[in-house]
């Protein structure tokens, strides 16, 4: 015994554990499980990694309230200033209006126009660098700093437009100062609402200062809130299954399975045969030949097979087109496109089947053969009885795996044509919507996650692609596994 | 013996899983609150303790930047004297995504800012791959070195990084008589573009739109109406022969300009609302569907294809934006850009995106890094000859009002960039709320939708089913809107 704990002292043994464990924690169990967590969150663009902004807002919220009731004088004398400035704003903005409703493209001077132009801008700036000004915090006071926002968008697009008239002129027309004139009265009456509006926030901000500062911390509260994850139970899952599109998603995935699974096993298998025969000349090259789609990085291979079916353009699109007299066309027509995935998807993976199948069927005794052929069976026979039995497990090994790679169809139909053609998808009794007819479940996700950003649903429908995979993993276990390989 | 041996091993193999387990657990859980809680408390900003007096402006000093002379504060403007002396040493890291060709011009701009500011040493990345998500995992992970401190993007971006806190905002850092200042020396969409919720957080540089490229072989004088573009497109289509009238991929963005110009708009973030189903958006599409869908090789909508009908010298017209100019000047086909006609007196506003150069959040705490990442940023967009040098060899559309100005002076020495300058005075920018993330795919679905129905049913049911199609883009934005807020 002293010596087998020599051999393998318990330290040893501890250290190699933990080290292990932790890697299995670390990298398996955290990992897993945090993605399993997000799909029973709201995770979308905005909240999924906010915690810069998060940070910055709870300090904010921690200090703000002594700060605002130690500064009260200060902010207040603020407050009055900046609504100095707004009321000279309206003021301008007035004689601006007046000046353009009483000048003729004789008497407009540009240089005039600018400075009205001039005084506005400064007056406004002024105002709003008190607004954003870090030692008065009325930044965080939403409803004001919205309408301000609103008046200076709205001033901007003023002046862009009136830009666009004047641009590089010398001199206007009638028609250049009745279009000036136009945009200015049109726009005069809202920026005006909402300079008003700002200024009523103001006011309120000094009457009541209790409220101002109880305004401003539920402000930040609330876009604290906003930009946190959530988490949201199964609404995920009900959102999936709210409208035929996910549905439609794993039907067609199904669908796939049925067609390019039994494809791609008796292409490799066919090939295996043929190239098993001693009696080709060179095979030992073609069949290396045959196996470069396996090298070929997927993305090149694919987004190739891509160019050959353009409709129109591509010579196998073409070709096709010829023979059946039909429009061959993948971004049009569901079939069409599904059918290129599954010749693209066998033509990637009968090289996987055929090496199997070839390994094992060169480790079939020619004597078995020769045998049967002796006792005078022949071709189909020597096949159906010898042959097929023999090598049946290797290929049922090969048909699992392919078919697991044929539940996470993604590239193919991602580089193919992402999916389409969009049209109305309803599916039993689901309501209907518009989506893409192809869209694979995995290509559903990745979709939900890249072009709508909600990483929540995006990660719900690849747990139940995960689902759907244990589900097939159960069944082979039991009811093939099992009976095939126990015996 | 070995059995007890196998026994006490599976015994201490367990306690030790559970040991690590709690451990693990434990340690998530202080993880998860550390993230919660920063560990320094820092204090509000600027605390005037003595309360300052009415207008607290530090004394200021002007400075050259670029060919602009602006205001800036004491601190500021030692950092830039020390830098253009080479008595210190700051280096930052710049990051944009761009083609071959446009990189190369940019690390000019580089190489000519640190040989003006010796202090200051740029590592450039030129073309970064998903460039968004790298700059917010470096930001959250605080990897101050190996991120991007001063990158470029078009302003789309703008509120999705500004409300996640990974840029910062000018205005926070330099004293109002500076951003005044700053305001002044671009064209007003341009500037208006970098401040988003009152505050400036990205400086202008080059601007993008889609306009009308016109293949010069083909067509001598640049349509003037839609319907003299119609007349040439029907003069040239001849599908039979593979000959169209117009190059025009199908995208919501390219789309655009012929929705609003019947006043159609898919979402307005000034006032909250979305417009996908609205009638004239319906109508913008109807338009499309009738004038121009018959001109177009409808057997692929896809930018490779359009482009390749162009440059083919298939069709006499292309709408596409500067970013295309490259290659098909690589064919040497002559071309002129002019802004999309107007459809009798309707104006197509096509989107345009202006190229802001922003500051992360990772320099905010360093001083030194911060001025850098500052001054970097507006010498870049200041400097009128680094500008006009982008213009003659990249083919940025430039935003600063000197320069623009320069262009319409010599409108003929630049028949492309001044036509799609004139492009971009009439766009719409686009919205940089990231509620528009929301809007792109399904407004996508609904055209892909009314297409296949238009090739496979012809031009009536198509018109028959925008109403339908939007109406589902609509209401499943809405979704996304409501799972939002």
């Amino acid at each position: 015994m002293t010596k087998r704990l020599e051999i393998y002292p318990k330290k040893v043994a501890l250290l190699l554990c933990s080290i292990s464990l932790f890697l299995y924690l670390f990298f398996l169990i955290w990992p897993i499980s945090y993605s399993v967590f997000i799909a029973f969150t709201n995770a979308n663009a905005v909240n999924i990694a906010s915690d810069p902004k998060i940070n910055e807002l709870k300090t904010k919220l921690q200090h703000i309230e002594n700060y605002l009731i130690k500064n009260k004088e200060f902010i207040i004398s603020k407050v009055n200033e900046a609504e100095n400035y707004i009321n000279s704003t309206i003021l301008e903005l007035n004689l601006l209006h007046k000046y353009i409703n009483n000048v003729n493209s004789k008497s407009f001077s540009i240089i005039k126009f600018d400075e009205y132009k001039q005084n506005i801008n400064s007056n406004l700036t002024n105002a709003i660098n008190i607004i954003t000004s870090n030692s008065t915090n009325l930044y965080y006071y939403t409803d004001l700093r919205n309408n301000l926002d609103k008046v200076f968008n709205e001033i901007q697009k003023v002046w862009r437009d009136i830009d666009n008239i004047i641009g590089f002129k010398l001199t206007y027309t009638d028609d250049d100062i009745n279009k000036i004139r136009e945009i200015i009265n049109n726009n005069q009456a809202i920026i005006q609402s909402y300079l008003t509006k700002s200024i009523e926030n103001l006011i309120d901000i000094k009457n009541s200062y209790d409220n101002f500062i109880k305004t401003v911390t539920s402000d930040i509260s609330n876009q604290i809130d906003s930009i946190s994850l959530k988490f949201v139970g199964m609404d995920n899952f009900y959102t999936l299954f709210r409208d035929s599109r996910f549905p439609f998603s794993i039907f067609k995935t199904l669908l796939f399975i049925l067609t390019s699974v039994p494809l791609k096993i008796s292409v490799g298998l066919l090939l295996a045969f043929i190239f098993s025969s001693t009696m080709i000349y060179g095979r030992k090259v073609m069949r290396a030949l045959l196996l470069i789609p396996w090298a070929l990085p997927v993305l090149l291979s694919v987004t190739t097979w891509r160019m050959l079916f353009v409709p129109g353009q591509g010579f196998y699109a073409q070709i096709f087109s010829n023979i059946s007299n039909y429009d061959f066309n993948i971004y049009l027509h569901e079939w069409d496109a599904f059918l290129v995935y599954n010749l693209v998807e066998t033509w990637l993976a009968y090289p996987f089947v055929m090496t199997v199948t070839m390994g094992a069927i060169a480790s079939v005794p020619k004597e078995y053969i020769e045998a049967a052929y002796i006792d005078g069976s022949n071709v189909f026979t020597r096949f159906r009885k010898i042959m097929l039995p023999l090598i049946s497990r290797p290929v049922l090994f090969a048909a699992i795996l392919t078919t697991g790679a044929s539940i996470q169809a993604f590239m193919v139909p991602l580089l193919i044509n992402n999916g389409g053609p969009t049209a109305l998808l309803g599916f039993l009794n689901f309501p209907t919507a518009l989506g893409n007819t192809n869209e694979v479940i995995i290509l559903y996700g990745y979709n939900r996650a890249w072009l709508d950003q909600q990483y929540g649903l995006s990660t719900a429908s690849f747990l139940i692609a995960v689902l759907i995979l244990l589900v097939f993993a159960i069944i082979w276990f039991y009811f093939v596994y099992k009976r095939s390989f126990s015996r | 013996m070995g059995y007890k041996i196998k026994a006490i091993s599976r015994t201490v193999l367990v306690g030790v899983i559970i040991v690590i387990i709690i451990v693990g657990v434990a340690a998530g859980l202080a993880f998860t609150n550390f993230l919660q809680k920063p560990t320094t408390t820092p204090t509000p900003t600027t605390t005037p303790t003595t309360t300052p007096t009415t207008s607290p402006s530090p004394s200021l000093y002007s400075v050259q930047i670029g060919s602009a002379t602006i205001r800036v504060s004491q601190d500021f403007y030692n950092f830039i004297l020390q830098v253009k002396n080479n008595q210190l040493k700051v280096s930052i890291n710049f990051w944009t995504s761009m083609l071959p060709f446009e990189v190369s011009n940019v690390q000019k701009v580089v190489n000519d800012f640190m040989s003006e500011y010796p202090g200051i040493t740029v590592k450039y990345t030129g073309t970064v791959q998903n460039m968004k998500e790298a700059i917010k995992a470096g930001v959250v992970a605080n990897d101050v070195e190996n991120t991007a401190h001063v990158f470029t993007w078009a302003h789309d971006w703008t509120g999705e990084m500004a409300d996640g806190g990974y840029i910062i905002s000018l205005s926070d850092y330099l004293p109002p008589e500076t951003i005044s200042d700053i305001q002044t020396q671009y064209i007003s969409i341009a500037y208006t573009a970098g401040v988003y919720k009152l505050k400036l957080y990205g400086l202008p540089w080059a601007a993008e739109a889609i306009a009308l490229v016109i293949n010069k072989n083909l067509v001598s004088k640049p349509p003037q109406t839609f319907d003299e573009m119609l007349n040439i497109m029907k003069q040239f289509n001849n599908p039979s022969q593979n000959k169209f009238g117009l190059a025009y991929q199908m995208d919501p963005y390219f789309l655009y300009p012929f929705i609003t110009a019947f006043g159609g708009y898919y979402y307005n973030e000034d006032n909250d609302t979305l417009g996908v189903n609205s009638t004239e958006t319906e109508q913008g599409i109807k338009f499309w569907i009738q004038n121009l869908l018959p001109y177009i090789d409808t057997r692929d909508l896809s930018h490779e294809n359009q482009l390749k009908v162009f440059t083919d010298g298939r069709a006499p017209f292309i709408i596409t934006g500067p970013w295309d100019i490259p290659a098909i000047k690589q064919v040497g086909i002559p071309i002129e850009v002019v802004p999309i006609p107007n459809i009798g007196d309707k104006t197509p506003k096509p989107f345009s995106g202006i190229k802001l150069l922003w500051i992360t959040k990772l320099v905010a705490n360093d001083k030194n890094r911060l001025f850098a990442s500052i001054l970097f940023s507006l010498w870049f967009s200041l400097n009128d000859n680094e500008l006009k040098m982008l213009v003659d060899k990249a083919g940025f559309i430039p935003v600063k009002k000197s320069i623009v100005d320069h262009l319409n002076q010599h409108v003929s020495d630049y028949p492309i960039t001044s036509g799609f300058a004139n492009s971009i005075t009439r766009s719409i920018p686009m919205p940089k709320s990231i509620k528009m993330s929301y809007v792109w795919g399904d407004v996508s679905n609904a055209l892909n939708a009314i297409f296949t129905e238009y090739s496979q049913k012809g031009p009536d049911a198509a018109i028959n089913s925008i109403r339908t199609y939007l109406n589902q883009a609509q209401q499943s934005i809405l979704q996304k809107f409501s799972g939002k807020s």
